[in-house]
């Protein structure tokens, strides 16, 4: 039962991200991206991660992908002033590169990193996931806060119109 | 049962997915695809911290799993800003047009 689920959730993630980059226009990309990070959840559930799952959804796929469809009907870009995919030789390499990037960091990853064995169960309801964000992590949470604040006056700035 | 189901195979597809988001960011030029396989990624990265959660039983790669999304959305945020305020001046949003600090000999 787990097998197929992650079977199904980990093609469709592919697919879905695989669509988010060859997308002729960024609002299918952007559409085709919400898909994804919802597949994405599904994998989440699988590994025990339900709230991360639940969050994932709502302010990843609720939100942030929502922020990019908002800024690409703003810009409401002409079919004529966007330019059809083409290839070049660069960026065959640039792909071929990309994939072997990959390759390395699972082999890395198997090399260093993940012993076998099936894990462990873990407990991360929102009490225990608060409760360590707010001791262990006190430091990295208020920081964080900082960037957001930082990441609310920016857009304000860069948003004025005396840009010229 | 042969086949297993194991953190090392979520591990695997983060790496997969981290290779489509660079592959994504080598070869578009459209700056708001260029945000998206960002986020992509991000959200590889997010897995591969999940996974290790799992595998260790330690929640708190779930924490750091929150910080990385609010990292996502604070780029997304000025990212989006910085496209919008490009767009307004120079009426395109392909990254190789915007070529005013390029040399020009």
């Amino acid at each position: 039962m787990d097998i197929a689920v992650f079977v199904i959730a980990a093609a469709g993630l592919l697919v879905t991200a695989g669509g988010t980059i060859m997308a002729r226009t960024p609002l299918k990309g952007a559409l085709s991206l919400i898909v994804a990070l919802v597949f994405l959840s599904v994998l989440f559930v699988l590994l025990d991660a339900s709230f991360v799952a639940a969050m994932q959804v709502l302010v990843y796929a609720g939100a942030i992908l929502v922020l990019f469809v908002f800024v690409i009907m703003l810009l409401n870009l002409q079919p004529g002033t966007q330019r059809p995919i083409y290839f070049s030789i660069s960026k065959v390499l640039g792909g071929l590169a990309a994939l072997y990037f990959s390759a390395r960091i699972a082999e890395g990853a198997f090399r260093f990193g993940v012993p076998s064995g099936v894990g462990k169960p873990v407990v991360a309801t929102v009490k225990v996931v608060g409760e360590l964000m707010l001791s262990q992590y006190l430091f990295a949470f208020e920081a964080i806060g900082v960037l957001l604040l930082v990441a609310i006056v920016g857009p304000v700035v860069l948003g004025l119109k005396r840009l010229q | 049962m042969s086949f297993q189901l194991l953190p090392a195979h979520f591990v695997m597809l983060g790496a997969l997915l981290f290779g489509i988001g660079t592959a994504g960011a080598i070869i578009r030029r459209n700056a708001l695809t260029l945000l998206m396989s960002i986020e992509l990624m991000l959200n590889a990265a997010n897995l591969v911290f999940i996974a290790y959660a799992k595998q260790y039983g330690d929640p708190a790669g779930h924490v750091i799993a929150f910080f990385v999304m609010a990292i996502a959305a604070a780029e997304a945020a000025v990212g989006l800003a910085i496209i919008i305020g490009v767009f307004r001046t120079r009426q395109t949003i392909e990254v190789d047009e915007l070529d005013a600090l390029r040399d020009e000999t």
